[in-house]
């Protein structure tokens, strides 16, 4: 089997190389070489600002509050930790109170849980008795999206001064962004074909600590020497992403409608929502493992995957379960996620190698006496 | 005359196999010299019943050397020695006074000198040396520190062979046998704590080891089988040498898995890794199967279980770890830096088709009299199983 079919997009994308050549500097140095980074950094910290900005859909709204500023990380899990971490230290006189889903990826929940262990936070009972709340955009899982600017409002309508952050790691540029109420915005690079770097973007006025300390970078909140060539390549990426964001959204939902007709009602069944993001395919194989088809999938070329719940330990039950699904349909999960790269031819094949793996586990697995 | 600094290493129970002393002396000769060859001017010599490892060119540097060979199989110390090419005892009590008081700690109300005079040419006894150098130093430290013959709190030990040395400090190696030199062995390994641990305890006995690792994809992950290769790799650095083969199981799983009931495929599917394994043993002329089993740890190690497993091998199978409790073996594989890479959570091939009530108390004749209807077929399928077996070895 010579094709490579590509569905796990949600772990990581392929790369869109850029067509300018790779800048060489620090962007701290002082010389000319230095300053050409800079420039380039800043530029590109622009970019990335008002497309945050225009993703704000009154206009007037966004001018008289002032845009957001970015601040680059290494990635979408460091980006979760300052929004977090950041956010508990500067507000340790009185620990905020944090609402979450324990359903979250874990570099939002693990964050929490050490703020917690540390006395920085404290759990709120719901989601209007917070201070701060961490939603997800698109679940990793699932796809399912959660209305950022609904909640955004109508939690702000509850209490004006509720901090929403949200991690947008599998909706950045993928989904509509409404960021008119929310305060915190955490997005990877390596997640929409750019590089291996991560931001967050930061209503202008909230204050962070930063977690990083050393040379004062990114105005102080983000220290160390900026990835420059990589930020540049995620811009750029993410400006393409986003201008081309209704069209790719279409194709892609075909691709994911072509997979989802796999599921028949009885020994397959889809997990996202039906109003889940079509980025992201999570169905379940009920009777079989899922790592077990994902790796008979993996040798006829289909890579996919099982989403975060493989990572953690046996015992530990499983994202899906903490969302409120059985053991058995969890662990009968695999998740599908599509990018604009993808066909629709791929698709149809995948689906006759899916019928054909899934066929081949059941004739070995089922046959006890 | 010269006075430097040398490591001599004590080697215990081969010292007691007669006529094959030189054998096993030779074989742990070789390994010290391979894991020192990088460094220079090192010589590794015999010396009466020891080890001298010297630098040619002046002090060895211990702390570089200790750890390169503390984990070699066979040796029972190391003693931070000096060496001196001086007979005469007068010099020698000043040369061995002026080595224990640096070596002194501060707390020590009491010593011993102990000789062993391996040259009995020397004109003096152990005891007359032990006293003239023992009072050299109750002189030096203004009779402050007490002769204790029977419990002291330091001893300073004193060796006359071809040269004098004095140590008092020593490092305690892990004992054994030297690799290789009890025959070879093969070694069911999966991806948990036990099998590691019982192929680190096999080896140290001097036991060399082949592995078997059984892969079932798509049942088991590549990285399950990464997971063997770096246990494997991690077993050499003790070692010096693991061969790994990889066997392909996935289609003696399914043959089984239709061929017998769930709660008894555990046992046939142990007896079929045995079959596998004493094939193994055959072409790499090895002469004993290693399993990690632990008495009553699961259901398919009752001893009911392991007699019922026992009958499908043609080799007699060690359990080292069969008396052994499973945090024992846990802290065993801490020490021996397999814990940290059996602790990632692939998936093995024991774990696939795992019945939620397996028997635990199968009878023998019984499984036997089952595994016969279809052995012929399970044969061939083993003979397919070994030659599509990948071999890899793994070195120091």
């Amino acid at each position: 089997m010579s094709q490579k079919i590509y569905f796990d997009n949600a772990a990581t994308t392929a790369p869109i190389e850029p067509d300018r050549e790779r800048i060489f500097g620090n962007p701290s140095s002082p010389h000319a070489l230095g300053l050409g980074a800079e420039r380039a950094l800043s530029l590109a910290r622009a970019e990335m600002a008002s497309l945050f900005g225009g993703l704000v859909q009154e206009q007037a709204l966004a001018q008289a509050r002032g845009l957001g500023k970015i601040i680059f990380t290494s990635g979408g899990t460091e980006s979760n930790n300052l929004a977090l971490i950041g956010y508990a230290l500067a507000n340790k006189r009185k620990p905020p109170r944090i609402f979450a889903n324990a359903w979250e990826h874990p570099s939002v929940t693990a964050p929490i849980k050490f703020c917690e262990e540390q006395g920085f936070f404290v759990r709120a009972a719901d989601m209007e008795s917070a201070d701060i709340v961490s939603l997800s955009h698109v679940s990793h899982e699932t796809g399912d999206i959660n209305d950022i600017a609904e909640t955004a409002a109508y939690l702000k309508a509850k209490n004006r001064a509720v901090i929403v952050h949200v991690d947008g790691v599998q909706g950045f540029c993928k989904e509509k962004m409404d960021m008119r109420d929310v305060d915190m915005y955490s997005f990877s690079g390596h997640k929409i074909h750019g590089a291996s770097v991560g931001g967050l973007f930061v209503r202008e006025g909230l204050r962070l600590v930063p977690i990083l300390y050393g040379g004062g970078q990114e105005a102080g909140l983000r220290h160390g020497t900026e990835n420059v060539n990589g930020i540049l390549q995620t811009v750029n990426a993410a400006k393409f992403l986003y201008q081309s964001r209704e069209k790719f959204h279409a194709h892609v939902a075909q691709i994911r409608n072509e997979l989802a007709q796999l599921a028949n009602g009885a020994d397959c069944v889809i997990n996202s929502r039906g109003d889940a993001s079509p980025y992201i395919l999570n169905m379940s194989f009920l009777g079989i493992n899922g790592e077990t088809l994902v790796h008979l999938l993996s040798e006829k070329g289909v890579y996919a995957s099982m989403g975060a719940a493989c990572k953690s330990r046996k015992k530990q039950k499983s994202m899906l379960e903490l969302m409120g699904m059985d053991a058995e349909r969890a662990r009968s999960a695999v998740r599908f996620s599509f990018s604009h790269m993808n066909t629709l031819e791929e698709a149809r094949a995948a689906r006759e190698i899916i019928i054909y793996a899934v066929g081949q586990i059941k004739a070995i697995t089922g046959k006890s006496i | 005359m010269y006075t430097k600094s040398v490591l001599l290493v004590k080697y215990g129970e081969i010292s007691l196999r007669k006529g094959n002393r030189a054998h096993f002396e030779h074989a742990l000769l070789d390994t010290l010299r391979l894991r020192l060859k990088g460094m220079e001017n090192i010589r590794v010599a015999r010396e009466q019943g020891r080890f001298l490892i010297e630098n040619t060119a002046g002090d060895l540097d211990t702390a570089a050397v200790v750890p390169l060979i503390k984990d070699v199989f066979g040796i029972t110390g190391f003693c931070y020695a000096i060496k001196t090419s001086e007979r005469d005892l007068a010099r020698l009590a000043e040369i061995g006074r002026d080595f224990f008081i640096k070596n002194l700690p501060e707390h020590v109300k009491n010593f011993r000198v102990e000789t062993k005079r391996s040259d009995k040419n020397y004109p003096s006894t152990s005891t007359e040396i032990s006293a003239t150098i023992g009072e050299v130093i109750f002189m030096a430290k203004d009779e402050k520190l007490a002769v204790e013959l029977r419990r002291p709190e330091i001893t300073l030990w004193v060796e006359i062979r071809n040269d004098v040395y004095f140590y008092v400090n020593s490092l305690r190696g892990v004992g054994g046998l030297p690799y290789g030199s009890s025959g070879k062995g093969v070694l069911l390994l999966s991806g948990g704590f036990d099998s590691p641990v019982a192929g680190y305890l096999t080896a140290r006995r001097g036991v060399e080891i082949v592995a078997v690792y059984f892969h079932s994809p798509p049942f088991t992950s590549e990285r399950a089988a990464d997971k063997a290769r770096d246990l494997a790799a991690q077993l050499a650095k003790f070692a010096g040498k693991i061969r790994l083969y990889i066997v392909p199981f996935t289609d003696i799983q399914v043959f089984l898995k239709s061929n017998v009931a769930e709660e008894k495929l555990t046992i046939f599917l142990k007896r079929a890794m045995l079959r596998v394994a004493s094939r193994v043993a055959k072409k790499e002329n090895a002469l004993c199967l290693v399993t990690g089993d632990s008495i009553g740890q699961v259901a398919s190690q009752t001893i009911h279980s392991l007699a019922a497993v026992e009958t499908a091998a043609f080799l007699p199978i060690l359990r080292p770890l069969a008396a052994m409790d499973k945090q024992d073996i846990i802290d065993m594989a801490e020490k021996i830096g397999t814990y940290e890479i059996s602790v990632r959570p692939y998936e093995d091939c024991c774990t696939v088709f795992v019945a939620k009530h397996p028997e635990n108390k199968p009878n023998a004749t019984i499984i036997e009299a089952m595994e016969a209807r279809f052995l012929a077929e399970l044969s061939k399928l083993s003979d397919i199983a070994i030659n599509d077996t990948q071999i890899c070895e793994f070195r120091l």
